[in-house]
């Protein structure tokens, strides 16, 4: 069984079908990605899956319990953690009370001042922020804040956790750690969905990766091969840029 | 953590917090002596400051701490009042009257807010200025045990009138001291966190488990029941009471003020609005009678542009800003 079933997964936007009937599974202790041009509906498909946007059609299970639809606050107790590609950080709040925020009600639920506040000092220490803990988010750096935002998940001792394109707009030594930190979380047991755009830190991390475009699923399967795949090209780089790769490698 | 603590810049931690301490200490201490020495007028300004004070924290709880604008809160300004009133002229006593002003209060809040807190932003500041005039004409169409149209008048005290305003004024400073307490309190609290978290991004608290309509309704559960003590205390301090002065929309539009002059989500901010802007407008009144409006309005304008974020902010900065000319010095 696997630890997050996603079947038919449909969300229109009006007339436009942001995902149409998306299913997959993802096992414990994966690292899943999720790829795709932009536009292709990653975010939606993330959205959907913590139950930020409601789903039209489908259902979701989550170690095999239905979550369709599922209040947010309940999906992140039951132990569905999440991260923002736009930061959403508690601009009023300490580095350290954000994170503490996460502790006192996520799946972890410490109630006490001293717990939450080590929960939170040792999700800091992970994340490489602890030196930044009386800080307020708008004076970190973005890779700092994007690193509050995976420290703020990760503090809710999630089972499960989604990471919205936390490489995005990052420099190369920021990505490298960024992709060190992922692998961190996951040998420690937490379950990974990563949507990204940089295909280096997909292919160095995930043990599946799923394509999308225009809302669809393309293909699944092994990063190598899904990427040489000719219908993944194709959304990239064109259909003609596909036919003369497809010549070449021939 | 123990390499932490020489690594820590702390943003947020107030400056002075002996100084603040003892100010409160001096300030208590004043306000308990007060009554021996003051004229009957005095006294009465001072309870109408101490009672802005708890209608201050009260908003500061859902609109300083939660970001949720209830314009008109002064709603259970007025439900507080008729809850005490018409359960005195039911011949209910004093104290129960003012316990049933807390509780209707927020049972109001808990009830309304349950439907009304999934309103976001303006929405939901409007829909509590809709409250606020259905309630004039509700209390209105009752009739009977509210008095209606006409008012409604509580039975008198059987104490002499000085020893009585004392013991209101003494009441209202109790009133002013536990709100502040509870909201000093509440920020301290998991559900003040959740509050904190919601004012600056609701969707990143869902997202991370905090049930935000729950919250939201017990943060204006809170809200209400302060306000709604400081309503109940007035209507016997007054002792008539009509739909248009216990709703009357400017208790609510003042205490908005004095959050915004002393400051949003602090705990001594409201006290300090509450005395600025209420001592500044009756010496202003006492002064020039025929233009104390407006020159009330533009102090409130001076102090916004010098003092946007309120004066708890403006003086935390004037003292680090000081401090760290002392210290270069």
């Amino acid at each position: 069984m696997a630890l997050l079933e996603a079947r038919d997964l449909t969300i229109r936007f009006g007339g436009v079908l942001a995902i149409d009937s998306i299913g997959f599974d993802v096992e414990a202790g994966q690292i899943f990605g999720v790829i795709g041009p932009n536009g292709a509906g990653k975010t939606t498909l993330l959205n959907a899956i913590s139950s930020v946007y409601k789903l039209d059609a489908g259902h979701i299970r989550f170690e095999d319990r239905d979550v369709t639809n599922m209040a947010s606050h309940r999906l992140s107790r039951l132990g569905v953690a999440r991260t923002f590609q736009i930061v959403q950080p508690f601009n009023h709040m300490t580095v350290r009370e954000n994170v503490a925020v996460g502790a006192m009600y996520g799946h972890a639920r410490l109630r006490q001042r001293g717990e939450y506040f080590d929960a939170a000092d040792e999700a800091l220490l992970r994340t490489g922020l602890l030196a930044k803990a009386g800080f307020l988010p708008p004076h970190l750096t973005l890779s700092d804040r994007k690193r509050l935002e995976v420290a703020r998940a990760l503090a809710m001792k999630p089972r499960l956790l989604l990471l919205d394109e936390v490489m995005a707009g990052l420099n190369l030594t920021e990505i490298e750690r960024t992709i060190e930190l992922v692998r961190e979380i996951n040998a420690a047991g937490i379950t990974v969905i990563v949507i990204e755009h940089v295909m280096k830190a997909v292919l160095a991390l995930c043990d599946r990766a799923m394509v999308l475009n225009f809302g669809r699923k393309l293909t699944e399967g092994k990063p190598l091969d899904v990427v040489n795949e000719p219908a993944v090209v194709e959304a990239y780089l064109g259909s003609r840029f596909a036919k003369s790769h497809a010549g070449s490698a021939a | 953590m123990s390499g932490t603590a020489v690594l820590e810049r702390p943003a947020k931690v107030p400056i002075f917090r002996p100084m603040v301490w003892m100010a409160v200490a001096v300030g208590l201490v004043v306000l308990c002596a007060a009554p021996l020495g003051i004229s009957p007028y005095w006294l009465r300004v001072l309870t109408t400051v101490l009672m802005y004070v708890v209608i201050t924290q009260g908003l500061n709880v859902i609109v300083g701490i939660t970001g949720y604008h209830a314009f008109g809160n002064g709603v259970f300004f007025g439900i507080g009042a008729y809850a005490c009133g018409s359960s005195m002229a039911a011949g209910v006593p004093f104290a129960a009257g003012v316990l049933a002003a807390v509780a209707v209060s927020a049972a109001c809040a808990l009830i309304l807010g349950w439907p009304i807190l999934r309103l976001k932003g303006h929405y939901f500041a409007i829909a509590t200025v809709a409250l606020n005039l259905a309630a004039i004409q509700i209390i209105i169409q009752i009739g009977g045990i509210t008095g209606g149209a006409q008012g409604l008048a509580l039975p008198l005290s059987t104490w002499e009138p000085k020893p009585l305003y004392v013991a209101i004024y003494y009441l209202m400073l109790a009133g002013a001291v536990v709100s502040t307490a509870i909201v000093a309190l509440l920020l301290k609290l998991p559900l003040g966190f959740a509050l904190r978290a919601i004012r600056d991004s609701e969707r990143a608290a869902a997202v991370m488990g905090i049930d935000t309509t729950k919250a939201k309704v017990f943060a204006w559960a809170i809200s209400a029941g302060m306000t709604g003590f400081a309503g109940g205390v007035w209507a016997y301090w007054i002792t008539f009471i009509e739909p248009s002065s216990a709703f009357d929309p400017g208790v609510g539009v003042k205490a908005y003020i004095m959050l915004i002059i002393g400051g949003m989500g602090s705990i001594l901010g409201p006290v300090i609005g509450a005395f600025v802007l209420e001592i500044v407008s009756t010496l202003v009144w006492g002064g020039f009678l025929k233009a104390h409006q407006l020159i009330l309005g533009l102090l409130i304008v001076v102090i916004c542009i010098v003092a946007p974020n309120g004066i708890i902010d403006a003086g935390t900065r004037l003292a680090r800003l000081w401090r760290s000319r002392h210290g270069a010095a």
